[in-house]
């Protein structure tokens, strides 16, 4: 429900004291209200006691004041005159009445007639036979909704001539007296009854004189109430009755209801609080720890500082043990990643991450790649091992250099670098300087190796260029230096071409393979000897959509170093298979050379591709093969070579004399046709060598067996000494260009071809 | 007088009256008055004595005849003040000493209490009576009226702690024989004596 631990313990541990506090304000209360309500009761006892005492003594003063008075001469001497002289009896009254400070006084004769003075309220007539029949002493007594004690005394004189009553009102101020006796503010009144109601005669309180209440009022449990009877002179119900309020009563054990929910509260916000103190120490370490824990996840490997050494503090510690024991495996792991095992140098994510942070202020930033000569062979001289030793060495003189990374090593000898330099210029000295430096004499185990090397740079801070790209641009850079010879070269992207371009080339020319912008050209091969044209070599041409006329070696180098070179050459063959059809159906039945990639030689997959298009026309399809594609896998070519040719196809070695010409290889290839290189026919008009080479090769091939072709044939006198030569058949622009089939055949069908000397019938 | 002894000696006879309390205890101090038409009183009327002597009157009560005087002597060491204000007859003897005395005449018929201003103790009553024949209870509560003349007589009994009306009687008809005895009880209902003693 809460999220925060110490929101939990802090309601929690508040909450049960705020429990405790209540269990404890419930057993307390009723005791304290009991006894509140029980000291009250008590104090209004007291008072009841004190009233009744009082009561007594004002009583028999009363009584004394009576006797006193009636056995007084005067007014015994005045009371005897009671029926003639009422009037003296009168003042006689008032005058004792006030002697004794009573507030009511009557002479009642023994006939039942009550004299008093005038304004005097009436006594009521029971009340007359009582005093008459003598059974009234004293008492309370009621006249016009006030409470008196009275006391009745008979005046003898000396005989028994009448009663005297006198009274003294119980009023407020009594009431207030005895009120002021109680040490609690209790309430005080004097009530009669009649009728089952109470009528309120004395009171304490503001509560009007004469209310009336019924019994059940008077003794409702809103207040404590003390009632005592007061004897009525008449039979009268008077009472006393004392009260105190419950809530009055209960005022102190509110008070202490108070302080108890006054010192729970405190003691919840205490215990709260503590209890929130607490867990708080214990849940910042922990959010410390969930802090460092997502800091780790991010690879910050902060250390828990620790507070204390209980389980928590432990807990840390260990934390920051763990932490410390990931960061230096991780240390370790990315050391690792971005180093080279075995030099110990910076490799090449380490050099293209180091590229990401570096800031040029002015300049160019170059990456430069270095490598030995002939690195293979001193590896193989010295062993791997120290051929690493001698790499970490000269990455060490690189260092030395200051470029803006540490060196890399990124595969096999290259080490790579970025400097920052104005220009290509100032950049190709500080690289001669190094490149002098490095090739420096190293001492390897003990054995001084001569060193050289070559390097390479492509600059970083060009629109386009990335760590990664340029890298690899100043490594290609280097393969350009080493081919041009020379120490240092700047990429070239001209030498280079465009790989990417190269790679969607070859998509292409699937897709052209299939919709026909690859097509076959034919040039005739004209034999020299009959005059007629009795074979065709099938010339792969490509018109790409975008580009144009996409030359041959381009894309079929091409094909050959991205594997689609199989495929080529079997839509090749199918195309000159139906091609050769086609020339059967015009009536030209011809033999169709066809070019073979060295990359297929030795392939099984080819020889089957043959058996499968071409099995039976093994004597029509003559495949052409350059002494360099033997020369790659000389078992497996020559073993399939001889395969092909006992199934019987011919074969053809084209291009010879323009590469390294082995004899040995010459004598093994079981051709039946030698295509001599065009290039040997350059100097064949100028120079006797040229015509001697040419002519001994002419011979070889014949000694050989083989018929000798000529191709790259331009003008009629190269043609006429080939001729003269013995040369069998010729290929040639002067002749024919490679033209497509229907111009093949309208060519063909035109006529013989016809030189301007007619060929000699005979060489 | 000479008359009345007389009569005593051929016409009258002696009359017996005992006078009871309803539990039949005697009750003494009653005055028994019995009346006939126009016979003289057989009353003393010179001699009367009420006399104050350790610290009381005595006699208690004292039946005399209208016109008579008596006389109120002081036996005591201290002086006393004698006094009634019965309407029957009011007076005051202010104080006088030993040996003195003082004489009051009482000329209404009625009941006279008496008592003395300084000793509310000190309580007496006198009846004064018209009628031939009284005489007071004694202990034993009888009188005995003699030569009392035959005829219907009436009888009336007074006692100053009876109930009702101070003056009122309990009256009674008698048939006095000419000759022999005659007896009567009276029954009567007192106040008990302490309720109406000053020493209340």
């Amino acid at each position: 429900m809460f999220a925060r631990l110490r929101t939990k313990l802090a309601l929690l541990y508040g909450g049960l004291f705020g429990l405790v506090m209540i269990a404890i304000a419930g057993g307390v209360y009723p005791v304290v209200a009991a006894g509140s309500l029980e000291a009250a009761r008590g104090q209004l006892e007291a008072t009841s006691n004190a009233f009744q005492k009082l009561e007594a003594l004002h009583m028999s003063q009363l009584r004394e004041n009576a006797r006193i008075s009636a056995t007084d001469f005067g007014f015994r001497s005045a009371a005897a005159l009671a029926e003639t002289e009422p009037e003296t009896v009168r003042t006689a009254l008032a005058n004792l009445r006030r002697r004794i400070g009573g507030d009511i006084a009557y002479l009642v004769l023994p006939g039942g007639q009550a004299i008093s003075e005038r304004e005097a309220p009436v006594l009521p007539e029971h009340l007359l036979r009582s005093l008459v029949a003598e059974d009234a002493v004293q008492g309370g007594l009621v006249l016009e909704q006030s409470a008196y004690r009275a006391v009745v005394a008979p005046v003898l004189a000396p005989n028994l001539i009448g009663w005297l009553l006198i009274g003294a009102r119980l009023d407020d101020g009594q009431m207030k007296e005895l009120v002021a006796l109680s040490s609690i503010p209790i309430e005080a009144r004097v009530l009669v009854s009649r009728d089952h109601e109470s009528i309120l005669l004395a009171r304490s309180t503001h509560e009007a004189i004469g209310t009336r209440k019924s019994d059940h009022d008077i003794d409702s449990d809103k207040a404590i109430t003390e009632t005592r009877p007061i004897a009525g002179l008449d039979g009268e119900r008077l009472k006393l009755q004392l009260s105190y309020p419950n809530d009055a009563a209960l005022a102190p054990m509110r008070s202490l209801m108070g302080i108890l929910f006054g010192v729970g509260l405190i003691g919840v916000v205490i215990f709260g609080f503590s209890a929130w103190l607490l867990a708080r120490s214990i849940t910042r370490p922990l959010a410390a720890l969930e802090q460092a824990t997502r800091q780790m996840e991010d690879g910050v490997y902060a250390q828990v500082k620790i507070v204390s050494r209980d389980e928590i503090g432990r807990l840390a510690n260990s934390f920051n043990l763990m932490t410390g024991a990931i960061e230096e495996r991780t240390r370790t792991i990315t050391h690792q990643a971005l180093h080279d095992r075995d030099t110990g140098l910076p490799n090449r994510d380490h050099l293209e991450q180091t590229l990401q942070s570096i800031v040029v202020p002015a300049g160019h930033v170059y990456i430069a790649v270095f490598g030995m000569d002939r690195f293979a062979e001193i590896r193989d001289a010295i062993g791997y091992r120290h051929a690493a030793g001698l790499l970490a060495a000269l990455g060490e003189r690189l260092g030395r250099r200051r470029g803006l990374t540490p060196p890399a090593r990124l595969a096999g000898e290259l080490l790579g670098i970025a400097i920052a330099a104005g220009s290509d210029m100032e950049l190709e000295a500080w690289l001669a300087g190094t490149l002098e430096a490095l090739e420096q004499p190293i001492e390897i185990a003990g054995q001084r190796v001569d060193v050289t090397a070559k390097s390479g740079f492509a600059r970083l801070s060009e629109p386009g260029a990335t760590g990664q790209n340029a890298i690899e641009r100043a490594s290609i850079a280097l393969d350009q230096a080493r081919e041009a010879h020379c120490k240092v070269a700047a990429f070239s992207a001209e030498l280079y071409g465009d790989p990417v371009a190269n790679l969607s080339l070859m998509g292409d020319m699937l897709k052209a393979l299939a919709c026909g912008d690859i097509y076959l050209a034919h040039q005739p091969k004209l034999n020299l000897r009959t005059g007629v044209f009795d074979g065709t070599e099938v010339l792969v041409r490509w018109r790409h959509p975008d580009r144009g006329m996409i030359r041959p070696d381009v894309f079929v180098t091409m094909a050959e170093e991205t594997g689609h070179i199989r495929a080529l050459t079997e839509w090749v063959l199918g195309q000159a298979i139906k091609d050769q059809d086609t020339l059967a159906a015009a009536g030209i039945p011809m033999r169709v050379s066809v070019n073979i990639s060295g990359r297929l030689l030795g392939d099984d997959s080819f020889e089957q591709m043959v058996d499968r298009m071409a099995a039976n026309r093994t004597d029509s399809i003559c495949f052409e093969i350059t002494e360099t594609a033997v020369m790659n896998d000389p078992e497996r070519a020559m073993t399939q070579l001889k395969s092909l040719s006992e199934r019987g196809f011919a074969l053809s070695i084209d291009d010879y004399g323009s590469g390294l010409s082995s004899l040995g290889y010459l004598k093994m290839i079981p051709a039946s046709e030698l295509k001599i290189d065009r290039n040997l026919l350059a100097g064949l008009k100028t120079g006797a060598r040229d015509a001697f080479l040419l002519r001994s090769t002419i011979d070889l091939g014949h000694g050989l067996g083989m018929k000798v072709v000529a191709e790259g044939i331009e003008d009629e006198s190269t043609l006429s000494i080939l001729q003269g030569l013995g040369c069998d058949l010729a290929q040639g622009f002067l002749i024919s260009k490679p033209v497509p089939l229907p111009d093949l055949i309208r060519f063909l069908k035109a006529g013989a071809w016809r030189p301007s000397q007619p060929l000699k019938a005979s060489a | 007088m000479t008359c009345l002894a007389m009569h005593a000696s051929a016409w009258a006879v002696d009359v017996r009256v005992e006078v009871k309390a309803p539990n039949g205890e005697p009750i003494a101090n009653a005055v028994v008055t019995i009346s006939g038409p126009a016979v003289a009183s057989s009353l003393r009327s010179d001699g009367l004595v009420m006399q104050q002597k350790d610290l009381a009157f005595s006699p208690f009560v004292l039946v005399v005849p209208r016109g008579a005087s008596v006389s109120f002597p002081n036996f005591d060491q201290t002086r006393h003040h004698v006094y009634s204000f019965s309407p029957a007859g009011p007076f005051e003897l202010k104080l006088y000493g030993a040996g003195e005395t003082r004489s009051v005449r009482f000329t209404k018929t009625g009941t006279i209490a008496v008592g003395c201003n300084i000793h509310d103790q000190m309580t007496a009553f006198i009846r004064v009576t018209d009628a031939p024949w009284a005489a007071v209870t004694d202990k034993m509560g009888v009188v005995e009226l003699r030569n009392v003349d035959a005829g219907d007589r009436l009888i009336e009994v007074w006692h100053p702690q009876q109930k009702g009306s101070p003056d009122a009687t309990l009256t009674s008809t008698l048939a006095v024989p000419a000759s022999g005895r005659v007896s009567k009880v009276v029954q009567l209902t007192v106040r008990n004596q302490l309720d109406f003693h000053p020493a209340y």
